[in-house]
């Protein structure tokens, strides 16, 4: 049972859930085989969560405790690891059923990238940002013509917003400016749907229409 | 004056050099709108993945 060379914290942890059958060959596989061993048996578990996910979710954390209780100061470990262990396990499990019983299973890797405008357009390609550490939320954009040159680009910093608004200003400052800069056609783009679908009258908006979703709006004709 | 102006939706992957500076305007020192006639380095090399039509992958799920 020596074979790893495990902390006491973590022994605690892998003996609370590793099942009592397979206790023995789990401390004793060289380290490839236990890995292999761990992410492949389903039937290791005490609990009524896949294995694999509750073998991963404990190492993540493991590591991550060891990590943080070497290079934080103030950090302590949990009181009760294996209920944050289990939580987060449970959680990834959930998620994976609704996946896999949600949708189907369909999928497909598309490929994005810029497109030049047509000739005579000017694309503007504008985004919000916005940091919930600080609360800061800025915008920015650019525009290009059917060559793929830049003629200017913007930045500005908004102050406290949230990342809805932010993208609102993004739209609202580059169509001012293209206004001013007497463009005749534009073709806009954001990242944002919800932007987009409220500016194009695509959603219903509830009470009344944002300031700046208004001001687009007059701006757009 | 009349314009013309059409608005459309574009996955983030395409709205990258768009996305830079709405990071960049975080760092700046003023409220005031900044006006970039020469971009700065790291904007060009986006731009440049742009017009050489350089493409992001994206997972999408296919609904039937």
């Amino acid at each position: 049972m020596t074979n790893h060379p495990c902390s006491v914290q973590s022994t605690r942890v892998w003996l609370r859930l590793v099942s009592s059958n397979h206790m023995t060959n789990f401390f004793s596989l060289n380290c490839r085989d236990w890995i292999f061993d761990n992410l492949n048996n389903k039937k290791m578990a005490s609990h009524k969560i896949e294995w694999q996910t509750i073998f991963m979710v404990i190492c993540w954390h493991l590591w991550m405790w060891k990590n943080k209780s070497i290079f934080e100061e103030e950090f302590h470990r949990p009181f009760n690891p294996i209920d944050v262990i289990l939580k987060m396990a449970t959680e990834i499990d959930n998620c994976k059923q609704t996946q896999i019983s949600g949708w189907p299973q369909h999928t497909d890797t598309i490929f994005i990238g810029w497109k030049t405008p047509r000739e005579g357009w000017v694309k503007l390609n504008c985004d919000g940002a916005h940091k919930s550490s600080s609360s800061l939320s800025g915008c920015g954009g650019h525009f290009r013509d059917s060559m793929g040159n830049c003629l200017n680009s913007y930045a500005r910093k908004i102050g406290s917003c949230d990342a809805l608004h932010a993208e609102m200003w993004g739209m609202y400052i580059g169509m001012d400016m293209a206004r001013r800069q007497e463009i005749t056609h534009l073709h806009v783009e954001s990242d944002s749907k919800v932007l987009v679908d409220m500016v194009t009258g695509k959603c219903n908006i509830n009470g009344n229409v944002p300031t700046l979703i208004r001001h687009i709006r007059d701006l757009k004709t | 004056m009349s314009w013309q102006v059409q608005i459309n939706h574009i996955w983030r992957e395409g709205n990258r050099s768009a996305d830079w500076l709405a990071n960049f305007s975080l760092s700046l020192d003023s409220f005031n709108l900044h006006v970039i006639e020469t971009p700065p380095r790291e904007l060009r090399c986006l731009l440049f993945d742009d017009i050489s039509g350089a493409c992001m992958p994206r997972n999408v799920h296919l609904i039937a």
